[in-house]
Order: structure tokens, then C-alpha cells, then sequence
């Protein structure tokens, strides 16, 4: 960034072009004192104290208003300046509550320190009868004291401009005003508890509930930094520490990929590491009872079993399932072990039921499974595309640099049979039929086409065949007129029009794809559509143009980075790459032979391999299948099925009711380590806090249940080992160390220690062997399963802001279960009249595969012959419902698309 | 409206009333997508109502994009809305400078005594709305009230009650030979 120089109070400061002078004094020691500026805000000028002279400008002027230019010079600290600010802090300080609880920052008080005013006769101006405030504490999240707001405005900018929310304002006038939310009532208005404006509030008019009683600042034992543990965003978290107690959670300011910004799981999430229901002992299951035992009897037994199956049955008998919950370092020790101790590939985990069908037609299109572009890029585009991507609940950071993008005139395509909230932002809102997803893109793509709006020079240049590989797919689409789109998915010409060219004639255009798109028997056929329909418009490869398919979970990216996947070794290299196989055997001291070189089985199949009784013994790690496969009922019987189940977790879940052993982990907080994000960005974590009991981390669990099986691995010292070891074997993360990481993350691709990192891909080529990117043409199929008289019903599931995943963790959170913590059934008003159902009544659904009760709401949500239930209650399991008939070529399972019925239960 | 949001519980001591959106559709219809349409909209709807009811502000944000907080700020910052139901009569007692000498706030006291209503508020029958105003221009009656569009001066406590009193018997009493 270039440089301007301009003088403070006589001092050569080297300042940011166009930076805010009060920025950039500050950033230089200049401590120039301010209560309503921010650097994530637009400047306010509300509380005066940030004044300075500046030379050929009349009067004070406040700083944070100004611009710097080059050789400006400003006086920042004289008498009369010092004595303005004495004076107009004093004024603020008499209308201001100054009781002080030591619970959280309070800048207005530490400015009445630095001035003096603590002292009575230092002040002009005698305290005003407080006005009759009344504390608003109706949020789950925070509370809200006028008595001592200085409305500053950071709240409400914090709301609309950082968080894109727009739910704070001022409510009556003069001295009697102060913030509301929505009609007056914080909970009842659409705050969803993001706590954006706690963590900007300089005075604690706005504070957090959760530990109110609690926390002390100054009894803070440490401050940690490290990365959330719910979605793939990776925000950068801080978490205090007290009595040994995380206590609070703040978003860290001035790093990616969240600058400070928090949802309100990263937040007020962290309740359950200290839940009374931890598990802490390893338990055997012996009679049928479960019983502590010391973690030696665990290991040896586990050992001893292991071997035995394998002895017995061959090693084809046994498989493993990482978790997407831990460390890449956890998660490279894990397969390690599977591929050595047990001598197989079946190696799996939950990414298999999640973007499987994206990442499989990313390789082979683009030639990289992960996001193209930066989070970064959803705020600076000109277009985005979210498809089955329910992003601002899923991933409530990325969609804020979405939000903001909007707000800038950013143009928004939502593709969703389902309303979702970026609708209120988007441009137009495509809402396909369940399943037609192909159709709409052949559409799309057609409609492109036909106008014209194709990147011929990228196709030439960049696409495998070019123009005759294009011409193959303009011929395809040939049949997907508007007209027939619009039968075939219920979307009407125009919007099909209008999406095609607000897409078609952007500059620049981002793709954010999600488990919409992916969680369905032709879900690759659907990224393919996807993909033809960026590469004719030549909208990747290139800055702030791309795709991003948000990760649902913490380190879904880094398990499958580290080698997590049953056909390849860390770093995407396939089973089958002998010469990698030889390094990698170099790298782990073992004989080449002792790797094997054929791909295993994945997720589902595993358990369909138990069933059929071919799979004997399943270790899982940090995974709950019984709640997030799909046909529960078959699982739970494959289930029964093992000889030998190990599940190694933090809590009991549905699953470890099967297991013959249950190993007590440690939590996100409890380790060292690293994740990696939706955008490619490998971030740290930090231990926080001692295990529970006997807990311990997963890797090391391992270690010890490997030597007990007779593979030695080297004894590490530490995490940080553990990764060196494994950026050895994973060429894209060759240039990665723990110390690298110390402060921001690095995304990879990254080969050499001195490489930045890539924050865009495909921008000279793509990662194919030819380099070039290639069109797969695929036909709209029709679904196999559909509404039939006996189901009439099609039944689509997904998540909701609140709550995540299986809810083994955000179940545990009260400030979570405070907003929401009850399945239900969306149904469209009309169905619902023609059922004669109420809103909340108890109903059963039934689909081919099995039943579940939940509560009916009626909303026009959904379109008429479609549902909509949330996956993460254990009381109204969804995925008894699903079918495990999987995607050909990912072996992705259709969570989207079931056939049911709804009847009504009379009691 | 197309999609609606399912929002948190509402409870039911708040100012959320059932009433019948639908009146609301010509206005909308009117200002929708029209740049500074807020106040219009909010004059309109209490036109509709007395007064704006929370459905009508969610109505609002839902069709013409507004966000609540900002409606509810400008609701709330000029005195001319009111965000409860209102009486069928609305008492207005002068508080300015002739009226206030001469004893306003007794004649406040006396109505909210017999009313049992504070300032602000409205009767459960619904008949009768207190309200204090600054100045009504009449200060040579002072101290001064004023129901509906009569004006009425001179008063003390009790002719201020008496004058309530009244209103509402002659009414009952209308009623009852209707029926």
C-alpha cells in the first residue's frame, strides 16, 4: 500500500494512503482519545474527543472524520485540545451510570481516569437525575442499560454495517433516547444474538449474560486465541480464561478470515466443554453394563481385539472413521494408523455426506476440490450465485462479507427451493423443484448462450477441446429452452432470464454451492452443470471470480487434506501413485508393501459392508453416524452387526450406545493444533483449558493403541511434530510450520516456507494434468424417488443457525437452546389446509424407509408438495426417513430428497 | 405477503394485537418501493388503525423492505404516533405554562383516579384515552382540557370528572335506548 508522510504534534509519521487520520495516529502510538470511532465502522463524529487542529483547516476538527494527506500537518495533543476534551468528557460523564461491575471493558472509564475526573472537583458539571431507564434483558444473549449508553452509534453500525443485520436503532429523541432492537423488545425482535454489538459497545450499556455473575477481568487467568469449533468459516476466536473455566469468547480484530466478526455459536457456543456429562473414563462394555476401567485394560484390550479380527478376518474386516471435529494433526495420526495398523484404505468420514459429489466433480473439472477464491471475495465481486446454500445460518461470517457486498450493490442469485434468509438480499430468488437442479443450469446455460454472454477466449484458452468441447455442450442444452426449464422446474422464463444475465454480463461473479446442490443421487451431475456454466462464462481463474463450496464443519477440509479419504493419501495424491506411496514410506520408516495401494471403502458403503457382515470392527472418531447417516434404521442394525465398535468421543451420542468401547477425548479447547477453513487457510489452535478427568487428546490415544498393535510411530513431542511430519507428505502444505501460523493463517497451496500462501486459484492453471479446465455435459434425469400416492411428499432436510450438526455440542450450550430447541416440519399453508393440520400440531411422517413425531409449521417457505425438517434432533431423527441409494460417482447419499408421507396423531 | 420469517415467541403482555392486515394492502400498493415513503406509511396505517400495531410494522418490513428498528425509531421519535390502541374519546389535559400555574396537575390526578389509568394509557373498556399536552392556546380558560374536538376551561378536579362522568352515562344510556 503506498505511503504519504504527515507530521503529529511535530512527529514524521509514515501513514496508509487514504487511511483515517485517527487510524493511523493511533496505529503510530499516538494515543489521541475517541469513544465512537471504530476501524471496522464508518466514521461517526458523535463524541467529539478525537479532536485535533490541522493546519489550513478552521477550528477543531475531529479526527476520525479525516482523510490523511500527504504532508499534513496536525496537532493532536496541546492545552486547549486536552482542555476541550476534559471539558466534553465531563459533559458525557454526568449523564452516564458510572457503577463499574469489573465484568467488562469500559473505555469511557478509563478515559475519565486518564482525564481526572474521577475526582469530584475536577468536574464542572453535576451528575443529572438518572432518567428512568429500564434494563432490557429479554435477549438469551445480552443485556441492554440506557443508563449507560453515550449513544456512540457503534452498536447500531455494528449491526448494519460489519454484520449486515440492520436490527438496532434509536428509539424516542433528545435525552430520553436510547438503542432498541426491532419494535422495542430485544428478544422478540430479529437480533439473532451475534453479540457484534457487545464486543464493539465502549461502555457495557450492551453486555453478555452467559458467566455475568461470574467473570472478573482482573481475575483473567489467561487469554487464548484460537479457531472456532463449529462451521468452516474458521473464525479467529480469543477465549478467556478464569478459575481454569473458559468464561468468554471474543472475535479477534484485524485477522482473516473473520476480523473480529462472530456468529452467535462462536460466541456463546463454548458451554459445553465444561458440561457435567463429559465423558471421563474410558468405559468397557462387559454384561452388556458399561464399566469404567483404567486406560491401560482400554488400550490392551482394544489392541488385543483389533488384532484378533484382523487375524481372523483379514484386514479387509476392519475400517475407520475420522472426524472433521479434530485436528488435521489428530486426523493425520488417525490415518496413519488405519493404512499401518490395519492395513486398509477404509478410511472415511463425515465429508463423504457432505460435499463428496463437489469435490469429486471439482477434481475433475478444475482439478482442485477446495474453494477457488478467499472469503474475502464475497464482499468485493459483482455477482454471487448461492445455490443450495442457506448461507447466512450455515456460515454466518461468510454470508457478513456477502451482506456487505450487498450493501455495496453487489447482485445476488439465490437458487433455492427453500426461502432462506439471503433471499431479503438477493436480486431475484430462483425456486426450482427439489431435484431439477440440472435443468435449471442447462437453462441458465443455454439462455447465456444464446445471448452471447460467453468468455470465447477463455474457452479457447483454457478449456479442454475449446470451442469444440463447448459446442458439444451448446448442443446438449440445445433442448432446454426457457420454456421447457421453466416446466421442468417450476421456475418461472423471466427470473430464469434475468439470473442468466445479471451472471452473464457481471465482471466478476462468485459461486457458493452447498449440501443443496450436493446431498443428492446426481449431485456430481450438478456441480458438472455448475461448472459448465462458469467456464463458458469464463468466471474462474481469476480475482474475486470463482467457486466456493462453504465446508460444513471446523476441519472438513483438513481430514481430507491429510490424507482422511479411502482413495487418497495426504495431499490428494491417489492410492494408486506408487512413487508417492515409496516417499511416504521413506517418511513413516516402513517397508513399502505395508501400504496399501487400493482404494477403500467409503462412509456409507462401510456400513453397508458391516451389515453384510464383510465389515467386523469400526473404530470412529469424534462421529455420530447414527444421527448423520442416512436409513438409520439400517445403520443402527449394521451397527448391532460389528463384533468390535470403538467410538472415541467427548460425550455419549446415539452411536456410542453400540460401542464396546467408548475412549473419553479431548474438546477443541483441550489441544493443540491445526484446522483448515473453508478457503484453503490452515489456522491455529491453542489449548485453553485441562481435559475433563482422564480425557485425552485423540492423537495421542492413538499413538498408544498403534503401539500396542506393534506399530511404533515416532514419539512426538508435540503437535507442532506432528505436522512437520505430515507438510512431508503433503506437498500442498510442504511450506507450512506451527510457527508459521503463529500469528494468521496461511492458505494453501503453499510448497516453500518462504511461499505467502495462495488466497486464488487457477489464475495461470488449472490442476488438471492437461491444466486446463474441463466441460462435462451431463443430462437433467429425472429423481427415482418421487411423490407417489402412497408419499406424497417430498421431504428436504437441512441446518439452522442455532444448532449444528448432530447437536452433540450446541445442544449442550443454554444461550443456544435459549433461541431454539425443537424439530419441526415446515409445510406449505396450502397442504397444510388440505390435511386440515393446525400450526404446531404433533404429526407422524413416514417415509419407505422408516418414521419419526414432530411439530407442523406452516409457512409458504416451502413450495406446495415439499418439507423442509432441521437434521440435528435426536428426538425427530430425519435420516430415518433418507435413503442410502447413493450418487454413482461420489457415493454421496440424497439426504435432500426423501418421499413421505404426513398423517396426524390423534392422542 | 410471499414469505414470512418464523419469528421468536412473542409475549403476550407486548404491544403484538390481532387485527386485520389486509387494510393495509392500497397503502402498501401506494408507497411501496418509493423513496421515503417510512413516514407515509406509518401515517397510513395509524389512519387504518389509531394507532400502529407491531403486526403492521412486521407487515411492513416484510413488503417494503424497511427494517423494523428504523420504523420503530421514527414511530417512536415523533409524538404524533401512537403505538397502543387508543380510546374511543381521547382526553388531552394542558400542561402549559397558564394551565400548569392554575393547577394542571391536580386535574391529571383527578382523571387518573377516576379513570385508573396513568398518563398515556387507555381504559380496559376501551372508552376513554389520557393524555398530557403541552400547550392547547387557550390559556385564558386555563387551567384547560380537551375531549375529542371540545374544549373544555375553567376546571377543577371534580368538574373534570363530573365532565367524564357525563360522556359516558349519555352514552350508556344512547345505547341502551338503541337496543
Amino acid at each position: 500500500m503506498a505511503k504519504v508522510k504527515i507530521y503529529i504534534d511535530g512527529k514524521e509519521i509514515l501513514a496508509n494512503e487514504n487511511g483515517n487520520l485517527l487510524y493511523e495516529a493511533r496505529a503510530n502510538g499516538i494515543d489521541i482519545p475517541g469513544l465512537c470511532y471504530h476501524h471496522k465502522l464508518s466514521p461517526t463524529g458523535a463524541c467529539r474527543l478525537c479532536l485535533v487542529k490541522v493546519e489550513g483547516m478552521r477550528g477543531l476538527v475531529a479526527s476520525c472524520t479525516l482523510t490523511v494527506k500527504e504532508g499534513m500537518q496536525v496537532t493532536a495533543f496541546d492545552n486547549e485540545l486536552e482542555e476541550t476534551r476534559r471539558f466534553l468528557l465531563d459533559y458525557l460523564i454526568s449523564e452516564q451510570n458510572l457503577e463499574y461491575d469489573g465484568t467488562y471493558n469500559d473505555e469511557l472509564r478509563d478515559l475519565m481516569f486518564r482525564y481526572g475526573l474521577d475526582k469530584s472537583e475536577n468536574r464542572h458539571f453535576s451528575p443529572l437525575s438518572p432518567a428512568k431507564f429500564k434494563i432490557d434483558s429479554s435477549s438469551p444473549v445480552l443485556s441492554y442499560d440506557p443508563s449507560k449508553c453515550i449513544k456512540c452509534f457503534r452498536c447500531i453500525k455494528a449491526c448494519d454495517e460489519v454484520q449486515g443485520k440492520n436490527v438496532l436503532s434509536f428509539n424516542e429523541r433528545g435525552i430520553n433516547s436510547y438503542i432498541v432492537a426491532g419494535t422495542g423488545v430485544w428478544g422478540e425482535s430479529e437480533c439473532d444474538g451475534c453479540g457484534e454489538c457487545i464486543q464493539l459497545c465502549p461502555t457495557g450499556a450492551i453486555v453478555e449474560k452467559p458467566n455475568r455473575e461470574k467473570i472478573k477481568l482482573d481475575k483473567i487467568e489467561k487469554r487464548v486465541r484460537t479457531t472456532c469449533p463449529y462451521c468452516g468459516v474458521g473464525c479467529q476466536i480469543e477465549l478467556l480464561v478464569q478459575d481454569g473455566k473458559i468464561v468468554r469468547s471474543n472475535g479477534v480484530e484485524g485477522v482473516l478470515p473473520n476480523n473480529g466478526r462472530l456468529c452467535v455459536k462462536g460466541r456463546f457456543g463454548y458451554e459445553f466443554v465444561h458440561s457435567p456429562e463429559r465423558l471421563t473414563s474410558p468405559l468397557i462394555r462387559k454384561n452388556g453394563a458399561l464399566v469404567e476401567v483404567s486406560w491401560d485394560e482400554a488400550l490392551d484390550y482394544i489392541a488385543h481385539r483389533f488384532l484378533e479380527i484382523k487375524q481372523k478376518y483379514g484386514s479387509d474386516s476392519l475400517a475407520g472413521y475420522a472426524s472433521a471435529k479434530c485436528t488435521n494433526e489428530d486426523n493425520y495420526i488417525f490415518q496413519k494408523f488405519i493404512r499401518l495398523a490395519f492395513g486398509i484404505n477404509n478410511i472415511d468420514y463425515c465429508a463423504r455426506l457432505c460435499h463428496a459429489s463437489t469435490v469429486t466433480a471439482m477434481l475433475k473439472s478444475i482439478g482442485d476440490g477446495a474453494a477457488s477464491n478467499s472469503i474475502e471475495d464475497f464482499e468485493n465481486t459483482e455477482c454471487l450465485i448461492a445455490t443450495g446454500n442457506n448461507i447466512i445460518e450455515t456460515h454466518p461470517i461468510t454470508a457478513t462479507y456477502v451482506k456487505r457486498g450487498a450493501a455495496k450493490g453487489m447482485k445476488i442469485i439465490v437458487i433455492d427451493p427453500k426461502w432462506t434468509p439471503l433471499v431479503q438480499y438477493a436480486t431475484v430468488w430462483l425456486q426450482p423443484r427439489l431435484g431439477t437442479d440440472v435443468a435449471l443450469l442447462n437453462g441458465m446455460i443455454r439462455e447465456i448462450i444464446a445471448n452471447g454472454w460467453i468468455d470465447t477466449g477463455f474457452i479457447e484458452q483454457r478449456v479442454e477441446g475449446g470451442m469444440k468441447a463447448f459446442l458439444e455442450l451448446k448442443q446438449l442444452v440445445e433442448k432446454y429452452t426457457l420454456e421447457n426449464t421453466e416446466k421442468l422446474t417450476g421456475v418461472p422464463v423471466e427470473k430464469i432470464k434475468e439470473a442468466a444475465e445479471i451472471y452473464g454480463n457481471a465482471k466478476t461473479a462468485m459461486v457458493a454451492t452447498g449440501m443443496g446442490m450436493s446431498q443428492q443421487v446426481t449431485g456430481t451431475h450438478n456441480v458438472f452443470s455448475l461448472l459448465n456454466m462458469i467456464l463458458i462464462a469464463g468466471k474462474i481463474g481469476k480475482e474475486r471470480s470463482g467457486i466456493n463450496p462453504p465446508r460444513g464443519q471446523n476441519n472438513v477440509q483438513g481430514a481430507t487434506d491429510v490424507g482422511c479419504h479411502p482413495a487418497l493419501y495426504p495431499g490428494y495424491i491417489p492410492v494408486s501413485n506408487a512413487e508417492n506411496r515409496k516417499h511416504v514410506a521413506e517418511v513413516w520408516g516402513v517397508p513399502l508393501d505395508d501400504l496399501p495401494d487400493k482404494p477403500g471403502l467409503t462412509t456409507v458403503e462401510i456400513m453397508k459392508a458391516a451389515y453384510d457382515g464383510k465389515i467386523k470392527a469400526l473404530y470412529i472418531m469424534g462421529e455420530n453416524p447414527m444421527i448423520s447417516d442416512p436409513n438409520l434404521n439400517h445403520t443402527e442394525e449394521a451397527l448391532k452387526k460389528l463384533e468390535f465398535l470403538v467410538v472415541q468421543d467427548i460425550f455419549h451420542t446415539e452411536t456410542t450406545k453400540f460401542a464396546h468401547v467408548i475412549l473419553p477425548a479431548s474438546s477443541w479447547a483441550e489441544k493443540n493444533g491445526t484446522f483448515v477453513n473453508s478457503d484453503r487457510r490452515v489456522l491455529r489452535v491453542r489449548k485453553a483449558v485441562e481435559s475433563p478427568g482422564q480425557a485425552r487428546e485423540d492423537w495421542k490415544i492413538i499413538h498408544e493403541i498403534a503401539k500396542r498393535m506393534g506399530v511404533n510411530f515416532p514419539s512426538y513431542a508435540d503437535e507442532s511434530e506432528i505436522f512437520d511430519e505430515l507438510a512431508s507428505v503433503t506437498p500442498i502444505m510442504a511450506g507450512i510450520s506451527h510457527k508459521r501460523l503463529e500469528h494468521h493463517g496461511i492458505q494453501w497451496p503453499c510448497p516453500t516456507p518462504d511461499h505467502p500462501g495462495t488466497s486464488t486459484l487457477y489464475l495461470d492453471k488449472f490442476n488438471t494434468p492437461s491444466g486446463k479446465a474441463k466441460l462435462f455435459p451431463v443430462e437433467y434425469v429425472e429423481q427415482s424417488e418421487r411423490a407417489t400416492p402412497e408419499y406424497p411428499f417430498i421431504l428436504n432436510s437441512g441446518r439452522i443457525l442455532y444448532h449444528y450438526h448432530t447437536g452433540t455440542m450446541s445442544r449442550r450450550n443454554k444461550t443456544l437452546t435459549g433461541y431454539t430447541n425443537q424439530p419441526y416440519l415446515l409445510m406449505h399453508p396450502n397442504d397444510a389446509k388440505k390435511l386440515g393440520i393446525e400450526d404446531n400440531e404433533l404429526v407422524r411422517v413416514i417415509s419407505a424407509r422408516g418414521h419419526l413425531s414432530t411439530h407442523i409449521r406452516i409457512s409458504p417457505e416451502v413450495l406446495e408438495g415439499e418439507l423442509f425438517m432441521p437434521w440435528h434432533y435426536t428426538e425427530s431423527q430425519v435420516n430415518r426417513l433418507t435413503r442410502d441409494e447413493l450418487d454413482p460417482y461420489s457415493r454421496i447419499a440424497p439426504f435432500k430428497l426423501s418421499a413421505v408421507r404426513v398423517e396426524k396423531i390423534y392422542t | 405477503m410471499r414469505v414470512h420469517r418464523i419469528p421468536l415467541q412473542v409475549q403476550e403482555n407486548t404491544i403484538s394485537n390481532k387485527v386485520d392486515l389486509t387494510l393495509l394492502n392500497p397503502l402498501i400498493e401506494k408507497y411501496k418501493g418509493k423513496k421515503g415513503n417510512l413516514i407515509p406509511l406509518l401515517q397510513g396505517v395509524q389512519a387504518t388503525y389509531g394507532y400502529i400495531p407491531r403486526k403492521a410494522f412486521e407487515l411492513l418490513a416484510a413488503e417494503t423492505g424497511l427494517t423494523l428498528s428504523d420504523m420503530y425509531g421514527v414511530a417512536t421519535f415523533y409524538a404524533q404516533f401512537r403505538l397502543s390502541p387508543v380510546g374511543k374519546h381521547i382526553i388531552k389535559v394542558c400542561h402549559g405554562t397558564a394551565c400548569h400555574v392554575q393547577g394542571a396537575d391536580s386535574i391529571s390526578a383527578a382523571l387518573k383516579e377516576a379513570l385508573r389509568i396513568n398518563d398515556g394509557e387507555t381504559t380496559p373498556d376501551k372508552f376513554f384515552t389520557l393524555e398530557t399536552v403541552a400547550c392547547l392556546g387557550c390559556c385564558s380558560l386555563a387551567p384547560v382540557m380537551m375531549i375529542d374536538e371540545e374544549t373544555y376551561g375553567k376546571l377543577t378536579g371534580s368538574s373534570a370528572v363530573k365532565i367524564i362522568k357525563d360522556i359516558k352515562i349519555k352514552e350508556t344510556q344512547e345505547k341502551e335506548s338503541r337496543s
